[in-house]
């Protein structure tokens, strides 16, 4: 029964799992932005945690790239979401600083919907 | 008095099982991706390791042996080179992440990079095993060890679906991602049946010097323990399923997870949340470093006792250090914990019937346990549960990584 359950596991939902770390990493980034103006979580937390994710996004960013059997324009996309939060979260960590809340949020959100679609073209196959 | 002195053992003994680096791992990926349907995983393996730990302690009080020794006595040296093999690599696996487990709690704490807490956690540990005995590493890690219910205080306090909750208790098929559910299960049973928990829990027995007269203690201490351990973890999982999960936060790195706790207890949600990893982290290296200075020593015929003074006893001072040195290399490499963590509990997992199968022969010979041998029940529970979840493994891992 596992076998039959993993082989319904290709390479379109292999993709879809990239893209959902990818917006995990985004999430994380969003909530603890939320909880550091509540005062709730240290700076030094928020900085390490930009500098952590800008490292895992850009390595997923590179697993994205490398995909295959995915359709050419949601992985274009998907690449630009990716790379544009590892951006986004390593300038902020280099600056000491956090990135635009809505920023994140619209990558992540992109990001979303790209592994939605991936999904669903898997199920469609 | 005496006996509630030995309920330290069950909780440093749970400690390894529930609250280390892997299995707080585990429990906030599985909350997070599948909310409470992998509360069964834990309740499974539970059961298993109460039963295992009640039994090798019964062995201990009965026949005075601990699992290593009385294996050996009954199948020869040549035999239990191979049970001690995997259990040295299991060992020194789980003790790699938990020294990287405990100076990640430290980054989490400073801001600074968890690897230049690596040699300081690692001579912490060494230290207080050469410079304590038995009990007082005991006693302290128990006492210390009560800072994770901050999690079941945040799991009650977030006020959980405890229908959701008594649904994700019984095993059933996932809606989705199957061979990940598979993976995670597999995970948590290889986290919670971790075969250093019953060797370390009967070597302290016989440390303890328990007698006939301590049976009854030894199946309270069994279940008190793991319960405890049990019901932080599940804690744990229904946290993380009520702040991650509706986030879209997967937990895959500490550092996602660091702020589960800050919704429910606030200010101080942080700064539980990482001095329940290093408590957590620091107890079960404790606990998994002694094991490999034991278990050697149990085969190899030495004398072994953590109360003896180091001088004293060389050979198994020296097991402990060189496995600290040795457990050290993949945090100094950078290597993150949690993902070196999940490896090992697969492996741990594929060990299992290695490991566990010779036990279950010296629990049905009278010659060590009189007539206190196993009863049916138990003989056939720890063997249904080693077997799923080697079945599990054998096909769950395979799947889990060509998807990745």
């Amino acid at each position: 029964m596992l076998t039959m359950w993993g082989c319904g596991q290709d390479k379109g939902v292999t993709f879809a799992r990239l893209l959902e770390r990818a917006a995990s990493w985004g999430s994380s980034l969003a909530f603890a932005q939320e909880l550091a103006q509540q005062g709730l979580v240290p700076r030094h937390y928020v900085e390490d945690l930009m500098a952590t994710a800008s490292q895992e996004l850009t390595t997923l960013a590179t697993q994205i790239d490398d995909a295959t059997g995915v359709d050419a324009d949601l992985k274009r996309k998907a690449s630009a979401g990716c790379t544009g939060l590892a951006a986004l979260a390593g300038d902020a960590a280099r600056m000491h600083g956090t990135p635009t809340q809505s920023s994140v949020r619209e990558l992540e959100l992109q990001l979303r919907a790209s592994a939605q679609q991936a999904r669903a073209v898997d199920d469609a196959r | 008095m005496k006996n509630l002195t030995k309920i330290g053992l069950g909780i440093l003994t749970s400690i390894g099982g529930y609250l280390e680096v892997g299995s707080m791992g585990t429990a906030i990926q599985a909350g997070a991706a599948f909310r409470y349907e992998l509360l069964w995983a834990i309740a499974l393996g539970t059961i298993c390791i109460a039963f295992l730990v009640e039994m090798t302690g019964r062995l201990a009080a009965v026949s005075r042996h601990s699992v290593v020794a009385a294996v050996r006595k009954r199948f020869g040296f040549r035999f239990q080179v191979w049970p001690l093999l995997s259990q040295v690599l299991v060992d020194l696996l789980v003790l790699a992440s938990e020294i990287g487990g405990a100076s990640l709690a430290l980054e989490l704490a400073t801001g600074y990079s968890f690897r230049i807490f690596v040699l300081p956690v690692a001579v912490l540990i060494w230290a207080l095993l050469w410079f304590a005995t038995f009990g007082a590493i005991e006693h302290s890690v128990a006492v210390l060890g009560l800072v994770t219910l901050s999690f079941s205080v945040a799991a009650w306090w977030l006020r959980p679906d405890w229908t959701a909750v008594r649904h994700g208790l019984v095993p059933h098929r996932p809606a989705t991602d199957a061979a990940q559910y598979a993976y995670f299960a597999v995970g948590i049973l290889g986290a919670t049946i971790s075969p250093y928990l019953f060797s370390f829990y009967s070597s302290g027995a016989v440390e303890e010097e328990w007698r006939k007269e301590d049976l009854m203690p030894n199946r309270i201490v069994a279940a008190l323990g793991m319960g405890f351990g049990s019901l932080v973890a599940m804690s744990v999982m229904v946290v993380a399923a009520i702040v991650l999960a509706p986030r879209g936060i997967e937990g895959e790195m500490y550092q996602q997870a660091a702020t589960m706790l800050s919704l429910p207890l606030g200010h101080w949600g942080f700064r539980l949340f990482w001095l329940s990893l290093f408590i957590g982290c620091v107890g079960a290296a404790l606990e998994i470093a002694l094991d490999v200075s034991y278990i050697v020593g149990q085969t190899f015929g030495w004398a072994w006792s953590e109360n003896q003074p180091p001088g004293e006893e060389a050979r198994f001072a020296l097991g402990y250090t060189l496995a600290i040195v040795a457990a050290t290399a993949p945090s100094l490499l950078g290597i993150d914990p949690l993902k070196l963590t999940m490896f090992s509990m697969a492996v741990t997992v594929v060990f299992l019937p290695i490991l566990i199968g010779p036990l279950l022969v010296v629990m049905n010979d009278g010659e060590y346990l009189e007539e206190y041998t196993n009863g049916w029940i138990t003989n056939i529970a720890v063997a249904a549960i080693v077997g799923l979840a080697f079945a599990l493994a054998a096909l769950a891992i395979p799947l889990q990584l060509m998807a990745q």
